[in-house]
């Protein structure tokens, strides 16, 4: 379990991260979303012990990263927002390396470096120059790289920039494995749709602030307490449109076209069931009735101005 | 034991002789241009080789050494101006940082592969100083292991000139430059700086020389030469011994600055701000 207590950061007179609290458990997939500059590479270095934390601290299973930072070592992998590769070695020698630093003993180092290789899909260029793969795969060899220890925390920053729809599609599938796997996997990215996609829980960071934290969907709801309906009608949309708006929970209403109707709904998915039969019920002829759900993005255009400090 | 396992035997930065071995020896990477360097090094040794067979018995060994000491003063900062620098600007220093790994250890691992690129550069004058030592009419044993002493601790003493400036670089580019500029202060600047401000006072030129590669490794040809080399070992293995201790500074030095550089990356702010 990673449980992060007041984590603070000063740079003299600059604050880059406030009192982040949150904590995270085995298996958890965490999006930490901001724009450039709001504090999340420095969360990340200072729980990858890169960075000494002003006041606060963070503790993983227990061990703190002030106080023993060599044990927090162990048991992380960090994978910056860019490769640190060494272009000269082989992907096995590269991994051989770092298994050696993890002081993985020297029988299973083989091992470890073949599943790992097979878990990222690199066995094929076991015997490559680091400097011959593609971008994808030295993103792919670099996680293989944080990896090699078995790590409970994978620190992954910015991981799927720079890369090609498909190497990012390989790549969230990895992260999801990892975390079906039982890590704790701390994704910072720009890429909201994405991290959507495979994080159970997302937090989101601003001028150093934790504005949001919680699953997808309790951020979305808690952020957004209307959703927008859409419903489409065969005809009458004037006596739809007076209808809709006398109704409980319509926050807003207006047509969208010649037989849409686009409205602010506050109630939860009971109020909506009861809102449609009651439509249907009035004897306007609804041909659909959709929700429009905010996303990740929407959110974090809402909460955020986009200010740096 | 352990220390040395950790440190040596199994330091996992000995990767780092791997990776000179095959920038400097094997056709890998650039392929054409590492091919070439070996070329032209095969052909600079038989021809540096060939030359003194020829004239064995009137070239005094400790003139090769004198040359090889000249090609440390090339050789080693090329191979150690980016051993810190180089990890900063690939950026592969913050992995390195967040392993469980000492800085002492990625030090020592480091310099075991700079060791190795000093005395490949030794073992490329081997058969030259052999050649002389054996052929060379007045050889004087003593002399010549002590001015292939002097040599190699001065080839020390440029690694760990080469780390403490790489240590504090953030490029290579710069760490060489900083070595380079550094080497040819203490080299040629200062002593000629000294010369002029000495006039023509030779006995206090001679002292403060006394310290210099090239003048100490004259000194001991001098002594070779003349019909008796007593007085000329001493000072040799003083300024190896100084050499020696300067190299062991200048490497605390070194993991003094990574040490203080972890943690808060202070170093690179200070730098930064500066």
């Amino acid at each position: 379990m990673l449980e992060i207590q007041n984590l603070r950061k000063e740079y003299g007179p600059l604050t880059a991260v406030k009192g982040l609290s949150l904590t995270l458990m085995p298996g958890d997939i965490f999006g930490f979303i901001g724009s450039n500059g709001a504090g999340k590479t420095t969360t990340i270095r200072m729980l990858a012990t890169l960075l000494e934390p002003t006041s606060g601290t963070a503790t993983l299973n227990g061990v703190d990263i002030r106080t023993n930072p060599m044990a927090i070592r162990r048991m992380i992998g960090y994978m910056p927002d860019f490769f640190g590769l060494y272009d000269d070695v082989k992907v096995w020698e590269y991994l051989d390396f770092f298994a050696t630093i993890y002081q993985v003993p020297k029988d299973q180092r083989q091992n470890v470096i073949a599943n790992v290789l097979s878990l990222t899909d690199l066995t094929v260029k076991r015997d490559a120059f680091v400097q011959s793969l593609s971008r994808g795969m030295q993103q792919r060899l670099c996680l293989a790289r944080c990896l090699v220890h078995d790590p409970l925390l994978l620190l992954l920053d910015e991981p799927a920039s720079g890369l090609d729809p498909r190497a990012r599609a390989e790549l969230k599938e990895l992260i999801a494995e990892l975390g079906r796997m039982g890590k704790i996997v701390i994704v910072s990215s720009h890429i909201l749709p994405e991290l959507a996609d495979f994080c159970n829980t997302v937090g989101i960071i601003e001028r150093g602030e934790l504005l949001a934290f919680g699953s997808v969907d309790q951020v979305v709801r808690g952020i957004h307490a209307a959703h927008t309906l859409e419903i489409r009608l065969l005809d009458g949309i004037g006596a739809a449109l007076d209808f809709v708006g006398k109704q409980p929970h319509v926050k807003a209403a207006l047509m969208v076209g010649d037989f849409t109707i686009r409205l602010e709904f506050e109630g939860d998915h009971e109020a909506q069931a009861a809102f449609l039969a009651s439509l249907v019920m009035a004897g306007h002829r609804v041909i659909g009735f959709r929700e429009e759900e905010a996303n990740l993005e929407d959110v974090f255009l809402k909460l955020t101005t986009g200010a740096v400090q | 034991m352990s220390w040395w396992k950790s440190m040596v035997t199994e330091n996992p930065m000995l990767i780092e002789s791997r990776r000179l071995m095959r920038r400097f020896l094997r056709p890998s990477g650039n392929e054409s241009l590492n091919m070439a360097v070996m070329i032209l090094a095969g052909l600079a040794l038989l021809i540096l080789t060939g030359s003194i067979w020829n004239a064995a018995s009137s070239i005094p060994p400790i003139s090769v050494i004198i040359a090889q000491t000249g090609l440390y003063v090339l050789v080693v900062p090329s191979i150690s101006h980016g051993v810190f620098a180089g990890e900063r600007e690939r950026r592969s220093w913050d992995l390195l940082l967040v392993a469980p790994i000492r800085k002492s250890q990625i030090v020592i691992g480091k310099l075991l592969g700079c060791i190795a690129g000093v005395l490949a550069t030794t073992a490329f004058f081997f058969l030259p100083v052999l050649i002389t030592v054996v052929g060379y009419q007045r050889t004087s044993f003593l002399l010549t292991f002590l001015a292939e002493l002097l040599s190699l601790s001065f080839g020390l003493l440029l690694i760990a000139l080469g780390f403490a400036v790489s240590a504090r670089a953030k490029r290579a580019f710069s760490a060489l430059g900083g070595t380079i500029a550094l080497i040819a202060m203490l080299l040629v600047v200062l002593p000629y700086l000294i010369g002029l401000g000495l006039g023509g006072e030779r006995t206090t030129f001679d002292t403060m020389m006394a310290a210099h590669p090239f003048y100490a490794l004259w000194k001991l040809y001098e002594a070779g030469e003349a019909t008796s080399s007593a007085g000329a070992a001493g000072p040799a293995i003083l300024v190896s011994l100084a050499y020696l201790l300067g190299a062991f500074l200048l490497f605390l030095y070194t993991v003094r600055t990574l040490e203080s550089e972890d943690g808060d990356g202070a170093f690179r702010l200070r730098r930064k701000h500066a």
